[in-house]
């Protein structure tokens, strides 16, 4: 372990750029109510210089965090470790919460993807947001986001991962609700406010549950308690219900069954924040979570068991509601659910390496949809309806080449990314056997269904004939800064599977790589789980499964992109064939509706009939009344003070005696 | 000639302040009342040299002097305190748009004058030292408060303030002659100790006889320490005298006044039932007066805050708020610990930061629109963003909000509350935190509310610059408690 000063720097800076561009943006403000007839080219150059702030910023906070993984890469793997100064917040005695900043292995990958993806995204956002007045606003929001981000991966216990995890929700809200003049997206807003509610509090009693446990939230320490304790031969009940409700937090944050309804409603935000909040970061951050305490979760197997029934029947409803969306980021929202149920998937199955993969290589290529999705939108004047692009190719070649690359990372085509980080996460799941031979034959389905959707999405966008005017609409091509990130990401997308080859890969030590870095997080757990017998598979049956993948992979790329690269003839087919279907599915198999019929509309109700008649005739009532005796009192109190001293001076000396007596009474004699 | 000379130097700070306030008065005769803001540099100067050589005391072995002064770490602590608000409280004095700042050089030497008073009965175990020190304050304060004589309702304060002062001085009298005529010494740590078997019967030989006589006294004594501190149902005059008074001067009452009510009943409690060397039977007995506490804090605060929740002056609702406030310290009071001591002692540094500032952006409100009325504040927030934005963090740091010393003043108060069993008192504070929620908040809703039609705010930058020092460290401590608790260890007083 290594004590290292400039860790905190890390969320500082930007957290820094966003100050500044909260000022830059009161500037912009300013200069408008000073001259509010000059045009939006004078009174807004203080907000022009928010992009290259708020990019430099994290693009900074990118240098530092290779500066720590190389850092880390040169001490021996037991001891990585880099702590920065810590310092007591509270000390209560027996308790106490210090905030200290830790880089292990498993936060070192984390920083790296926060930083580099989230810098391409704020370059990126520069020309997205280029012609909207409330751009300084935008980048101030979007710094504060990184930043707690940071704070969340960085910090050493729950407390300070929980001032993270609220603060990339509040900023989620912000980013959301950021048009919050444009009908719906407040609403949207509000809907992943209170859904998180639900996650958070289950978040905060699974903490409590693990102070009573072990007097901590530092989470090495909570580690090595859960050690001891199965040492000791306990077992404890609580662990499993710590394990299960901090999974319930995973699961609001994660969208995962039953709080996965706020992300798609969330797509309302820019397309920015929809890459890196609600696609590369922000949602994953349960899956860290989980990765992070992975020795309470091992020892608990039945909650693990239970993730994956949670996850593989996640990644099933959204993978088959992507199928039959027609809002082009409807389809990456549920595609995004349905990804993070194949990374709960793998943990379910003590994976955790393989989840962290997936999650990785889910960022790059991801983001770089979500980003390229954007560059269409852009290019086609905000448009997102599926039904009304095509034949985009050729109107802006760049963005479909990238789009392309990204969805077939996706699809998981062999030798790219998604490939290897979905095979491992199946692969994985399989040899866990038992009740996770079930979950595998789910995740077989939904990759089928994730290769179906992904070229859908293709054909649909880029090929076939326009389904627009396009003498009227002119679509055109993103500027360079909006493409440059998009090449970026979509190289990582296609290489990125080299971070974790499998282990049948055939040349020496290449296979594994961030398996190995990750070893030192997870030996605990795997020790826990497995007892040091880790499942292992013959190589016959991995090249199998890697085969079976493939095919399946490339089966269904090629059926959906054949289907609709000539038009749209398909979706009406289906929807003509099977109304009640495609609804179902249209509808992520009707569970936000059943909230609203089962939940909210009878809270409405409930809250009407408070409001009516607890509010108006009983409180009001009250209150009035109150006022009215306070009121009368009111003037007596003050006559009592204009009036004489003396009656004032009477007052205080028979209350003196009354608060006298009734100590007397009560034992002071 | 030695035995004059040590203990004078034990009491150079004292001496000091009186040569300040003298030095005060004969200034501004010389300079013929022109500008009397010169005398106030003077005073801050002399004020920064007390400070000075009673911080180079922090640490050292307690020493009496002239058998009744006594000097150690706790009075040096209180001392502090007076010295870091006085100055506070004259540069609010020099920067008060509604003073003439001609021919008030009184004003300087009458702030001293009370100064002097703390010291003193801070800084004793003897009562009758202690209740000399507690009038020379109140006559400062009186004169204070009427400072603006021509004005009815400072001329009223005054008058108010000097009738319950004696009400309230002549009862703390009539119980400290009864403790003299039980225990035949006026001495706190003589009057713990003594078994009771000579003639007075001391505390012990009374308590074990019969305790009506004594909790007869302690009633009359407290009342003293309760109207000095504001605490229900002695603070009758608070609201009244708080609205009156020049700003400044409510400002000096709100925290040095009260922290020297504070100071001198964590004296008295702590050398009567807490010493080393107590009886038994008076120690057990402190436990049941920690009781009566108990039921006064509950009292105080809850009257408090449901009396702030509905006043149009700012001044009587941070009143209000400084008896609620006195209600929370008496929480720690009435633990009857070492540990509650330092809670409540760690909430009056607490208390400082958050109310200066307060106080603060009262007077500078008041000075740029020369009304104090809550309705007034709306759209505030917009001519003057800096200093209220220090506003909302000394209000939420009065709520007890996180992450300010607030916070942390209130979490030790209720961890020492909770610790000594008290749960009852504890969710009382707790629902009053709530409630004091509610009409905080509504002074920062008013601020920051629709932007008003016109109008712009006179600059006083240092002044802005002093709160915003004020808001910056109450964030500061609130993340960074230990320095603070760690002077507040190094001061205790058992």
């Amino acid at each position: 372990m290594a004590v290292v000063n400039w860790l905190w720097w890390i969320p500082a800076l930007p957290l820094l750029g966003s100050v500044i561009a909260a000022c830059l943006h009161a500037w912009t403000l300013a200069a408008r109510k000073r001259a509010p007839e000059a045009s939006a080219n004078d009174t807004d150059r203080a907000a022009r210089l928010a992009w290259p702030v708020a990019s430099l910023a994290v693009g900074l906070a990118f240098v530092l965090s290779v500066v720590a993984w190389s850092a880390l890469s040169d001490l021996p793997p037991e001891a990585r470790v880099l702590e920065s100064s810590t310092w007591n917040w509270i000390d209560g005695g027996s308790i106490s919460f210090g905030i200290s900043m830790l880089v292990d292995p498993l936060s070192s990958i984390m920083l790296l993807v926060i930083c580099g993806v989230g810098a391409l995204i704020h370059i990126y956002a520069g020309g997205y947001m280029a012609d909207d007045p409330g751009k300084a606003r935008f980048f101030a929001y979007l710094n504060l986001f990184v930043a707690m981000m940071l704070q969340l991966v960085l910090s050493s216990n729950l407390l300070g991962l929980f001032i993270g995890w609220e603060g990339v929700g509040l900023c989620s809200y912000l980013l959301i609700g950021f048009w919050y003049e444009k009908h719906g997206t407040s609403q949207a807003g509000q809907k992943a406010f209170v859904v998180n509610r639900i996650g958070d509090a289950c978040f905060l009693i699974g903490s409590f549950c693990l102070i009573d446990l072990f007097g901590t939230l530092d989470m090495s320490d909570i580690g090595a308690g859960v050690a001891d304790l199965l040492q000791s031969g306990e077992h404890n009940f609580q662990i499993s219900l710590a394990a299960l409700l901090l999974f319930g937090g995973a699961c609001g944050k994660s969208a995962q069954l039953p709080l996965f309804v706020w992300l798609p409603d969330a797509m309302a935000g820019p397309t920015p924040v929809s890459a890196l909040i609600h696609a590369a970061t922000m949602v994953t951050s349960g899956v860290y979570l989980v990765v992070r305490l992975n020795p309470l979760f091992a020892a608990a197997p039945g909650v693990l068991f239970f993730m994956g029934l949670v996850a593989a029947a996640t990644a099933f409803i959204a993978g088959s509601a992507a199928v039959a969306q027609r809002d082009l980021k409807g389809v990456l929202a549920y595609s995004t659910v349905s990804q993070l149920g194949y990374m709960f998937l793998g943990l379910s199955a003590g994976a955790w390496s393989a989840a962290i993969f997936h999650l990785v290589t889910h960022a790059f290529f991801k983001a770089l949809l979500f980003l390229a999705a954007g560059s269409v939108i852009h290019g086609v004047h905000g448009n997102q309806d599926m039904h009304k692009m095509g034949g985009l190719r050729k109107h802006m070649p760049r963005t479909a080449a990238t789009f392309i690359a990204g969805a077939a990372a996706l699809s998981g085509l062999p030798l790219l990314a998604g490939f290897f980080s979905k095979d491992e996460i199946l692969t994985l799941t399989f040899a866990r056997g038992g009740g996770h031979m079930g979950l595998w034959l789910v995740g077989l389905g939904v990759a089928a269904l994730t290769a179906f959707y992904s070229w859908r999405m293709v054909g649909l966008v880029f090929f076939g004939p326009a389904r627009f005017d396009e003498q009227k609409q002119k679509p055109h091509e993103s500027p360079t800064s909006m493409v440059l990130p998009l090449m970026i990401l979509a190289f990582l997308a296609v290489v990125g599977g080299a971070l974790n080859l499998p282990a049948v890969w055939p040349f020496e030590g290449s296979a594994g790589v961030l398996h190995h870095w990750l070893a030192p997080v997870t030996r605990l757990g795997d020790e826990i789980l497995f007892h040091g017998l880790a499942p292992h598979l013959t190589s016959r049956t991995e090249y199998i499964l890697l085969a079976i993948g493939a095919g399946l992979a490339l089966i269904y790329s090629h059926k959906g992109f054949h289907a609709y690269k000539h038009g749209l003839e398909r979706d009406e087919q289906f929807q003509n064939q099977r109304p009640l279907l495609q609804g179902t599915l249209r509808d992520a198999w009707g569970i936000d509706g059943a909230y609203t019929r089962w939940i909210v509309q009878p809270i409405k109700l409930l809250a009407f009939c408070v409001s009516v008649m607890v509010d108006k005739l009983l409180i009001d009532a009250a209150v009035n009344g109150a006022a009215r005796g306070a009121r009368a009192l009111g003037e007596r109190a003050k006559r009592m003070g204009d009036g004489s001293v003396a009656q004032t001076g009477l007052w205080m000396g028979a209350a003196a005696v009354l608060l006298a007596l009734v100590w007397m009474a009560g034992g002071g004699l | 000639m030695d035995a004059y000379i040590e203990p004078l130097k034990a009491l150079a700070p004292e001496l000091l302040l009186t040569a300040a306030a003298l030095g005060a008065l004969v200034l501004d005769l010389l300079m013929r009342g022109r500008d009397s803001r010169f005398v106030g540099y003077f005073t801050l100067v002399s004020l920064a040299i007390v400070a000075i050589i009673l911080m180079n005391r922090i640490g050292d072995e307690p020493t009496a002097a002239f058998g009744m002064v006594v000097v150690d770490n706790f009075g040096t602590f209180f001392k502090l305190f007076t010295v870091a608000s006085l100055a506070v409280v004259t540069i609010f004095v020099l920067s008060d748009r509604n003073e003439s700042h001609h021919h008030i050089g009184e004003y300087y030497f009458l702030l001293l004058g009370a100064a002097i008073g703390i010291f003193f009965m801070v800084s004793t175990n003897h009562l009758l030292l202690l209740m000399l020190g507690l009038e020379l304050l109140s006559l400062a304060s009186y004169a204070l408060a009427g400072f603006h004589k021509g004005e009815r309702k400072s001329a009223e304060a005054a008058m108010k303030y000097v009738v319950f002062g004696g009400l309230s001085a002549g009862v703390m009298l009539y119980g400290i002659s009864l403790l003299y005529g039980l225990t035949g010494t006026l001495d706190l740590v003589e009057m713990a100790k003594s078994t009771g078997e000579a003639m007075p019967a001391g505390l012990a030989g009374q308590l074990t006889t019969s305790a009506v006589p004594v909790a007869l006294a302690m009633v009359l004594v407290l009342a003293g320490f309760a109207y000095k501190m504001s605490v229900v149902p002695f603070h009758f005059w608070t609201p009244d005298v708080y609205e009156g008074a020049p700003t400044p001067v409510t400002t000096f009452l709100a925290v040095a006044s009260k922290a020297a009510g504070v100071a001198a009943l964590l004296r008295f409690l702590g050398a009567l039932f807490l010493g080393p060397d107590v009886q038994s039977v008076v120690a057990e007995y402190g436990a049941s007066v920690g009781q009566l506490l108990a039921i006064l804090a509950a009292v105080t605060m809850t009257l408090g805050n449901l009396s702030a929740m509905r006043q149009t002056s700012l001044k009587r609702l941070l009143a209000y708020s400084s008896i609620a406030h006195a209600g929370y310290i008496l929480i720690g009071v009435a633990t009857m610990t070492g540990a509650g001591f330092e809670a409540a002692m760690f909430y009056m540094a607490a208390y400082y930061f958050m109310n200066l500032g307060a106080f603060g952006f009262v007077l500078y409100f008041e000075g740029t629109l020369g009304s104090d009325s809550i309705e007034a504040l709306k759209g505030y927030g917009f001519k003057a963003p800096l200093i209220s934005i220090a506003m909302v963090t000394f209000l939420v740091s009065l709520t007890g909000l996180p992450p300010t010393i607030g916070f942390y003043g209130k979490y030790l108060l209720f961890k020492e509350g909770l610790d000594a069993g008290m749960y009852w008192l504890v969710g009382v504070a707790a629902l009053n935190s709530v409630v004091s929620l509610f009409y905080y908040f509504r002074i920062a809703k008013m601020l920051f509310l629709k932007e008003p039609a016109s109008g712009s705010v006179p600059r006083q930058p240092l002044f802005a610059g002093l709160l915003a020092v004020l808001c910056v460290l109450t964030i500061y401590f609130g993340l960074l408690p230990d320095a603070i608790q760690e002077f507040v260890r190094n001061c205790l007083l058992i």
